[in-house]
C-alpha cells in the first residue's frame, strides 16, 4: 500500500462512517496509540472538510488494559485510566487502529473505554486487517484486507512520524 | 484546398479552407482548449451534433493514432481550426486527420481566426453554425441554418443498441452507455474488470439480473433533461443496492435522481486546465472536462448528498456522493483521454468500494 | 531551532553572462525582488555581473558586488543577519556553492533558511547517482548507468539495459571521448582499450539515448503539494544536441496525449518527491518507437527553459514562485492580467499560439571554432517567435536571425554546398541547421530520408516542405495577391518575399497594402482566449481580429536589441531597460519591440506595451502605423535603424557606440564627459590597464587629473551634444588623446555603477530635448576600487583565447571590488 492507496482507504472509510452513522452527530473518534492516533486525526480532518464539523479525537494508550502484558513489578510505569477532553456518554465511538491482528488490542481498548464512560455504540476502523484473530472481533471499516502468514509482520508507516505513508509486509525471522 | 465558409446564426461569415468531408454541416459551435489529444476530442460522443473549435492553433500533427479513439465512429458535426497539419506518417503508417474525417464524413474548415471566434463564443453563449460551400448568395445557407432544429435525442443516437461484453477476470461491472467514452472501458480493462455494456434504455431489473459488483453511468451528449424519466428511476433503484459511479452526463442524471436540478452552464467547460478541489482531502488537481450543463449547487439536498468536488474557476459542482449508499459521481472525466490522469484513481476508489463490499 | 521570522533575504546572482547564461536569471530575479519588496521584505542581491540591472531596484547597501566563491559568501553571511536565502536564481554554480557552504555548516550555524528548494534536494538532483536512486524508488525510468571493472560485468549489465550503450573510461590518461557501441562485438573491442587507458581500470557504461526526442516540462509546486504544469516544450533536435542549441517549440507538436500525460504525471510526481516549493524544470527523453520515456535531468531552479515557459505562456512564473517561497499557496495567489475568476493563478496555461525558441550563434566571429552541435552548448543567444501555425513561428524565427545576424551565424552558404557536404551537415547537426534542412528540401530530399538522416520528427519536415512549397509559389508568381495573402498567412515576411520576387521591401509593402493584406496583433496570454485578459504583450499575425488597444497618451516606441550577441551583449539589455525607465519617468507610454526570450526589458513592470516580434522594418512599421508614437528611440545605429530611416521613420538615436571602446587604441586613462547645449562637464575618470580591464577611480595623480580635466574639456567642445569617452595615453608627464568616441554600450553598466550616475537617462533626456532636467553627480564613497573585465566564450567554444581578445567578442563582463 503506497501513499495514494492509503489516502484512498482513509477517504473511503470516512465516507463509510458517514454512510453508516447517517452523518456525524454524536460521533467521537478514538485513535489507539501510536499510529492509530494519526489515522484518527486524518479521518477527523476529512470529516471536517466534508461536513464542516469538528469531530472530537481522543488518544488511547491501552497498555494497562492488555491481557498479554503482565505487571512485572510495581515500578513499571503503566499509564493509568485514560482521560478524554470530552464525555463518552451516549456517543458513537469510532475506534481507529492501524493493524487488526489477534484482536487483543481492541479488546483492551474497549475495556478502557467502558472504564470511563458508556458510549451508545463502538465501531472499529482499521487500516489493515491481517487476519489471525484470537478473539471474536471484527472491524466495521477496513482499509485493506492483507492475508498474512503468522511469521510475517505488517509495518505501517505514517508521514507524521515516519518518513512516508506506506504499508509493507515484512518477513519475520 | 478549396475554399469553404463557416457561417454563424448571428450572421457572421468566416472564410477558410476545406478539409475532411466536403458535406455541408450544421451544429452547435463549442470550443475546446485542450493542448493535446485532438483525436480523442473529435471522437468523443459528447460532441454529438456539435461543431468543435480547437483553440490549439494546429492539429493533426501525428495523424490518427490507433490507441486514441474514444469511439469508433465519431458523431461530431465538424472541426474548426486555424491550421491542420497534413501528416500521415509517424511511427506506424497512419491515416492523416484529413483522410480520417473524409472516411467519417465529418467536414473540417481550417484557416479560421479561431481566437476571434472563441472571443465571440465567449460573449454570445450558444451559437449555431454551419460549414458551407462558398456561394455568392449566402441567404439560402442562413435560412437553412436558422431553420434547422438540432435534435435533443442525442443519447439514443450514440448509445449502443445492444448489450455487449468487454471481458475481464476481475470484478463484474455494468456500464450504462449514454454515449460512452472508451477511456472508461480502458480504465476498467486496466483493472481487469469483467464489463458488460448496456444500452441507456436498460432497466434496473436487467442490471440486477447480471449481478454486478458495481455500476458505472457513462458520459454522454446533450441535456439530462431530455432523457426519459425511466433513467432516473433506474438510478434510484440501483444506487440502493449496488456501488455506483457516475461520470459526466451520468453524474448529472445521478444528481437529478437524488432531487438536484441541472441547469445549462453559462460558460461551458471544454478543456483540461481548470483546477478542481477534492473537498475531503483538500487537494487540487486538473482533469479533462466537457460539459454544457451543471448541477445547481443550491438544489442539492444536503441531507441526501455531499458535494465532493468543485471547480475553483467558477465554483461549480464537480462531484457528489450519496450519504447513505456507496454511490458517487463526478462531472469531469477521470479517465483523461485527452487530459491529466491525476483523478484516474477514482476508478481505484470504485474498485476498492466494490472489493470491500464483497469481502464483507 | 527554526527561525520563525523571514525578513532579511539574500539572493545569489548568476555571475557574468556567458554561453548558457543569458539574462534570463536576472529577469526572474527582478520579478522576485519586486514581490519580496511588496511583501515588505528586505532583499540583498549579491553578484559579480557587471551588467546586472538589479542595482536599479536596490539601494547600494543591498546590492553587493562580490566574487561568488565560498569564502566571500561566508563573509557576507557572517556579516549580515540574513533569515533566508534564495538559491534558485543563480543557476547551477549557485548549487555547487551552496553545497560547499552547507559542508562548512554555515546555514545551521547562522540559522539561515534556504527557500524554494532544500539542500537535500539540491544535492540529490545535482548528483546523477543520487538522482537515479531516487527515481528508481518512485518507479520513474532513468538512464541506467554503471561503473564497472570487468568485461563480463559490463556485458551482463548491457544485456540487461540493451544496446546501444555509451562507454567512457573512468579517470582516463588521455581526455578520451565517450564511445557509442551498437553491439557486443563493438563493445568488446572498445572495452579492451577503455580498461587500459583508465587509471582505475574502470569504465562508465550507460544506455545511449542519442536520437530520442527531448521534452522539457516546467512545473510549479506549492507548500501544500498542489502542482501544476506551466509549459511543455518539445525540442526539434533529438537528444545529442544540447537543449540550449536546439530549436524548441511549445505547445508540443508531435506528442500523442498518452505520451504527453505520462510525461506530465512523471514531472508532477518528481516535483512532489523532491518537495519543490516553487519552480522545477524536468527534462525527458522519449523513445518514439516504444513510447517509453526517461527522466534525464531535474532542475529545481530558474533557467532558460523556465524563462521560455514564462514568455511563451505569458504566465508570471517568477512572481508566483516567489509568493510560494514566502509561504503562500497557489489557491491564494492571484496573477495580474486575468480579469475574472479572482485572477486565479491555478488555471493551467493553455495556448492558442505556437512559440518557438531559436538559438543564435556567433561563429562568424569565431571562424575556427567547430560549428557542429553536440552536448556542449555553443549558441550565444536566442530569439523567441510566435505564430498561429508552426510554419509562421519557424519563418519568424528565421527572419529574426536573417535581419540582424546573418553573417554572425556564419552558416556556410547552403546553396553552394555539394551533395556530400550537405549530407554531412544533415547527419552532423551544425549551427544554422534549419537553413540546411530547407536547402535539402529544395533539392528534393524526401521526408522519410530526412527523418532517417537527422532523427528529427517527420512532422517538422512536412512543415518545412510546406514552407518551401510556398517559396516556390512565390518565385513563380511575382506580385500575385492571392499567393501573397497565403504567404503572409503562413508567416513569410515582406523582406523574405522581396528577395524571392527580386524586388524591394518597400515595393512588397506597397503592394501588400494596396491589396489590403494587413497585420493583426494578438495578445499573448495563458488561457487561449477562454477568459477575458488584460493583454500587455502582443505578436503579429495576418488574421481578422486585432486586439491591440491604442491609447491617446504621448508614447515612445523603443527598439530592443533582440538576441544576445557578442560585443554589445547583455549591456545592450541594460541600456534598453534604462531607456524604458527614463521614458516612463518622463511621462511617456512606453512601447517596446524585442524578441529575446531571456531579455530583462520584456518584464511586465517595465514597458507599458510589448511586441514580441522580429526586429524587422515590416514589424516596426506595422507597429508605428498602428501606435503612432511621438518618438522612435534606438540605442546607437545599426542595420535596422538605417533601414527604418530609409523607410522614412524619424528615429531618435542615443549617441552610443555599438562597437566597443576603441579596441586597439592603447590608452591609460578614459574620461567620461558630457556635452549638453553649450555646457560641458566631466563625469568621471577611469584607468585602463594593459590587460584591457577598466578601473575606477583612476588613481591618477592630482597633476595628471587636472590635465585630463582640461584636455577633455577642449576635446568635448568640438563634439556634438552627447556623452563621450575620451581616451588618453600617458607618456612620461605627457598626455596624448588617442580617441574621442561616443560612450560604448558595453561600458555603460559598469560606468553607471561606478559613477553612481544614470548615463542612459541623461542620454535619453538629451536626445528627447529634456536637457533642462540635468541630474547631479552623486559620487559614491571612496575607499574601494572597482574593476571591469570582459568575459569571452573561447573556452566554451574550445578554441584558444588570443592575447588581446577584442572586446567586440566579449559575451559578458565581470565586476570586482577591492579595497584600496
Amino acid at each position: 500500500m503506497d501513499t495514494m492507496a492509503m489516502k484512498r482507504a482513509l477517504t473511503r472509510i470516512t465516507y463509510e462512517i458517514i454512510e453508516r452513522n447517517r452523518g456525524v452527530e454524536d460521533l467521537v473518534i478514538i485513535g489507539i496509540k501510536t499510529r492509530g492516533v494519526f489515522l484518527a486525526q486524518r479521518i477527523a480532518e476529512r470529516l471536517k472538510q466534508l461536513e464542516n464539523v469538528e469531530v472530537p479525537v481522543g488518544e488511547l494508550n491501552v497498555t494497562a488494559y492488555r491481557d498479554d502484558v503482565h505487571q512485572l513489578d510495581n515500578d513499571s510505569k503503566l499509564p493509568g485510566k485514560p482521560h478524554f477532553e470530552f464525555s463518552l456518554e451516549g456517543k458513537k465511538v469510532i475506534l481507529v487502529d492501524d493493524v487488526l491482528y489477534t484482536g487483543r488490542t481492541i479488546r483492551a481498548a474497549m475495556d478502557a473505554i467502558m472504564d470511563i464512560g458508556r458510549p451508545k455504540r463502538i465501531n472499529l476502523a482499521i487500516l489493515v486487517d491481517r487476519g489471525h484473530r484470537e478473539l471474536p472481533i471484527r472491524a466495521d471499516f477496513v482499509g485493506k484486507n492483507i492475508p498474512t502468514a503468522q511469521n510475517e509482520k505488517i509495518e505501517v508507516s505514517v508521514s507524521e512520524i515516519d518518513e512516508e505513508d506506506s504499508v509493507k509486509i515484512v518477513n519475520g525471522k | 484546398m478549396s475554399e469553404r465558409y463557416l457561417i454563424l446564426d448571428d450572421g457572421t461569415v468566416y472564410r477558410g479552407q476545406a478539409f475532411g468531408s466536403p458535406a455541408t454541416t450544421f451544429g452547435e459551435v463549442v470550443f475546446n482548449t485542450s493542448a493535446t489529444g485532438y483525436q480523442q476530442i473529435i471522437t468523443n460522443q459528447i460532441y454529438h451534433n456539435q461543431i468543435i473549435v480547437f483553440s490549439q492553433p494546429s492539429i493533426g500533427g501525428y495523424g490518427i493514432d490507433r490507441a486514441s479513439y474514444e469511439s469508433i465512429e465519431p458523431t461530431c458535426k465538424g472541426v474548426i481550426v486555424r491550421d491542420v497539419a497534413d501528416v500521415s506518417t509517424n511511427r506506424q503508417r497512419r491515416l492523416s486527420l484529413d483522410e480520417f474525417l473524409k472516411i467519417q464524413n465529418i467536414p473540417g474548415i481550417s484557416g479560421i481566426d479561431t481566437r476571434a471566434l472563441i472571443h465571440k463564443l465567449r460573449s454570445k453563449g450558444t451559437v449555431k453554425g454551419s460549414i458551407v460551400d462558398p456561394v455568392k448568395d449566402l441567404a439560402h445557407a442562413f435560412d437553412q441554418l436558422n431553420a434547422i432544429v438540432l435534435t435533443n435525442q442525442q443519447v439514443s443516437q450514440v448509445s449502443t443498441p445492444k448489450a455487449y461484453p468487454n471481458p475481464g477476470t476481475g470484478l463484474n461491472v455494468v456500464v450504462v452507455d449514454l454515449g460512452l467514452k472508451h477511456g472508461i472501458l480502458r480504465q476498467l480493462s486496466q483493472r481487469n474488470c469483467n464489463v458488460t455494456v448496456l444500452p441507456y434504455s436498460c432497466t434496473a431489473e436487467q442490471i440486477f439480473d447480471l449481478d454486478p459488483d458495481g455500476v458505472i453511468l457513462s458520459t454522454g451528449p446533450g441535456s439530462p433533461a431530455d432523457l426519459p424519466e425511466s433513467l432516473t428511476s433506474m438510478i434510484s433503484e440501483v444506487e440502493q443496492r449496488i456501488p455506483l459511479f457516475a461520470i459526466g452526463l451520468g453524474h448529472e442524471l445521478f444528481a437529478m435522481a437524488n432531487g438536484a436540478k441541472v441547469k445549462p452552464l453559462q460558460f461551458e467547460h471544454h478543456g483540461d486546465n481548470h483546477p478542481i478541489l477534492s473537498i475531503i482531502t483538500d487537494e487540487i488537481f486538473y482533469a479533462s472536462q466537457g460539459q454544457g450543463y451543471t448541477v445547481d449547487r443550491d438544489s442539492i439536498d444536503r441531507n441526501k448528498m455531499l458535494t465532493t468536488h468543485i471547480d475553483l474557476v467558477d465554483q461549480s459542482v464537480q462531484g457528489l456522493r450519496h450519504r447513505d449508499f456507496p454511490a458517487f459521481s463526478v462531472q469531469f472525466f477521470p479517465d483523461g483521454a485527452p487530459g491529466p490522469l491525476e483523478s484516474s484513481e477514482l476508478f481505484d476508489e470504485f474498485i476498492e468500494i466494490m472489493t470491500t463490499r464483497m469481502e464483507r | 531551532m527554526a527561525r520563525t521570522k523571514l525578513q532579511k533575504i539574500l539572493i545569489i546572482g548568476s555571475g557574468p553572462n556567458e554561453i548558457g547564461v543569458d539574462t534570463e536569471l536576472e529577469t526572474a530575479t527582478l520579478q522576485t525582488i519586486q514581490v519580496l519588496h511588496e511583501a515588505g521584505k528586505e532583499v540583498t542581491f549579491v553578484s559579480n555581473n557587471a551588467n546586472s540591472v538589479a542595482g536599479d531596484y536596490l539601494d547600494p547597501n543591498h546590492f553587493v558586488i562580490s566574487d561568488l566563491d565560498a569564502n566571500s559568501l561566508i563573509n557576507l553571511l557572517r556579516n549580515n543577519d540574513f533569515d533566508g536565502l534564495i538559491p534558485t536564481l543563480g543557476g547551477t554554480p549557485t548549487f555547487q556553492l551552496l553545497h560547499q557552504l552547507d559542508e562548512a555548516g554555515i546555514f545551521e550555524q547562522l540559522n539561515i533558511r534556504i527557500l524554494g528548494v532544500s539542500l537535500k534536494t539540491i544535492a540529490n538532483t545535482q548528483n546523477p547517482e543520487a538522482l537515479n536512486r531516487i527515481l528508481q524508488n518512485i518507479h520513474e525510468p532513468y538512464i541506467p548507468t554503471n561503473i564497472l571493472n570487468e568485461t563480463n560485468e559490463v556485458l551482463k549489465f548491457v544485456r540487461r539495459i540493451g544496446y546501444p550503450v555509451i562507454v567512457k573510461p573512468v579517470a582516463a590518461i588521455s581526455n578520451n571521448n565517450r564511445v557509442r557501441c551498437e553491439n557486443e562485438h563493438q563493445l568488446k573491442q572498445i572495452l579492451a582499450s577503455a580498461f587500459r587507458i583508465s587509471t582505475t581500470h574502470q569504465v562508465a557504461v550507460e544506455k545511449s539515448i542519442v536520437g530520442f526526442k527531448e521534452i522539457e516540462m516546467t512545473v510549479i509546486r506549492d507548500n501544500e503539494n498542489t502542482r501544476m504544469l506551466i509549459c511543455a516544450a518539445e525540442d526539434f533536435n533529438p537528444v545529442g544536441v544540447h537543449a540550449g542549441d536546439s530549436i524548441v517549440f511549445t505547445p508540443t507538436q508531435t506528442l500523442t496525449d498518452q505520451e504527453f500525460q505520462a510525461i506530465r504525471s512523471s514531472a508532477l510526481r518528481i516535483a512532489q518527491e523532491f518537495k519543490i516549493r516553487g519552480i522545477c524544470h524536468v527534462q525527458f527523453a522519449l523513445n518514439q518507437s516504444t513510447g517509453n520515456y526517461y527522466v534525464i535531468r531535474v532542475n529545481p531552479y530558474f533557467d532558460r527553459t523556465t524563462a521560455f515557459a514564462a514568455r511563451a505562456t505569458g504566465y508570471p512564473v517568477a512572481l508566483v514562485c516567489t509568493q510560494i517561497s514566502l509561504g503562500k499557496n497557489l489557491r491564494n495567489i492571484t496573477i495580474p492580467g486575468l480579469r475574472q475568476h479572482d485572477s486565479l493563478a491555478l488555471i493551467e496555461p493553455t495556448l492558442d499560439h505556437i512559440a518557438v525558441r531559436f538559438p543564435t550563434f556567433s561563429f562568424a566571429s569565431f571562424a575556427n571554432a567547430n560549428q557542429e552541435l553536440n552536448t556542449r552548448m555553443k549558441s550565444t543567444g536566442a530569439v523567441i517567435a510566435f505564430g498561429r501555425s508552426t510554419e509562421e513561428a519557424i519563418l519568424k524565427a528565421i527572419r529574426s536571425v536573417d535581419s540582424t545576424t546573418t553573417s554572425e551565424q556564419a552558416a556556410l552558404d547552403e546553396s553552394r554546398l555539394n551533395e556530400g557536404q550537405l549530407i554531412n551537415v544533415l547527419v552532423h547537426p551544425t549551427a544554422g541547421e534549419v537553413f540546411y534542412l530547407l536547402e535539402a528540401i529544395r533539392r528534393g530530399y524526401q521526408v522519410e530520408e530526412l527523418a532517417e538522416l537527422t532523427k528529427i520528427d517527420a512532422f517538422y519536415f512536412y512543415k518545412l516542405i510546406h514552407i518551401v512549397q510556398i517559396e516556390k509559389k512565390l518565385r513563380k508568381n511575382l506580385f500575385d495577391a492571392s499567393v501573397l495573402r497565403k504567404a503572409k498567412f503562413y508567416g513569410y515576411g515582406d523582406s523574405q518575399i522581396a528577395q524571392l520576387w527580386k524586388s524591394s521591401d518597400e515595393k512588397v509593402r506597397k503592394f501588400r497594402e494596396k491589396n489590403q493584406i494587413r497585420p493583426t496583433f494578438k495578445g499573448i496570454e495563458p488561457t487561449a482566449g477562454e477568459f477575458p485578459y488584460n493583454n500587455r504583450s502582443y505578436y503579429t499575425t495576418y488574421e481578422t481580429e486585432n486586439e491591440s488597444q491604442i491609447s491617446e497618451k504621448p508614447k515612445v516606441f523603443i527598439l530592443g536589441t533582440a538576441n544576445n550577441q557578442v560585443g554589445t551583449n547583455a549591456a545592450a539589455e541594460y541600456v534598453t531597460v534604462h531607456m524604458i525607465q527614463t521614458c516612463r519617468d518622463l511621462g511617456f507610454e512606453t512601447i517596446l519591440i524585442n524578441n529575446n526570450p531571456n531579455a530583462i526589458s520584456i518584464l511586465p513592470r517595465l514597458a507599458d506595451k510589448l511586441y514580441i516580434e522580429p526586429l524587422t522594418v515590416e514589424n516596426c512599421l506595422n507597429i508605428i502605423n498602428s501606435e503612432q508614437p511621438d518618438y522612435v528611440v534606438a540605442q546607437g545605429k545599426w542595420q535596422i535603424v538605417n533601414d527604418l530611416s530609409a523607410a522614412g521613420v524619424k528615429i531618435t538615436q542615443l549617441p552610443l557606440s555599438r562597437t566597443s571602446r576603441a579596441e586597439n587604441v592603447e590608452s591609460n586613462y578614459l574620461v567620461v564627459a558630457e556635452k549638453n547645449g553649450d555646457k560641458q562637464r566631466n563625469l568621471g575618470c577611469f584607468y585602463t590597464a594593459t590587460d584591457a580591464s577598466l578601473h575606477f577611480p583612476s588613481m591618477a595623480s592630482k597633476q595628471i587629473a587636472t590635465k585630463l580635466q582640461h584636455i577633455t574639456q577642449s576635446e568635448i567642445r568640438k563634439q556634438d551634444e552627447g556623452i563621450y569617452s575620451v581616451m588618453f595615453k600617458q607618456e612620461g608627464s605627457h598626455l596624448i588623446v588617442t580617441g574621442t568616441i561616443p560612450l560604448a554600450v558595453q561600458d555603460i553598466p559598469f560606468m553607471t555603477y561606478a559613477l553612481n550616475y544614470d548615463l542612459v537617462a541623461d542620454m535619453v533626456k538629451l536626445s528627447l530635448n529634456y536637457s533642462d532636467c540635468e541630474s547631479k553627480l552623486k559620487l559614491t564613497s571612496a575607499g574601494t576600487q572597482l574593476k571591469l573585465e570582459h568575459v569571452f566564450p573561447y573556452e566554451q567554444l574550445q578554441i584558444p583565447q588570443p592575447q588581446n581578445a577584442p572586446f567586440s567578442l566579449a559575451i559578458g563582463a565581470k565586476i570586482t571590488r577591492t579595497q584600496q
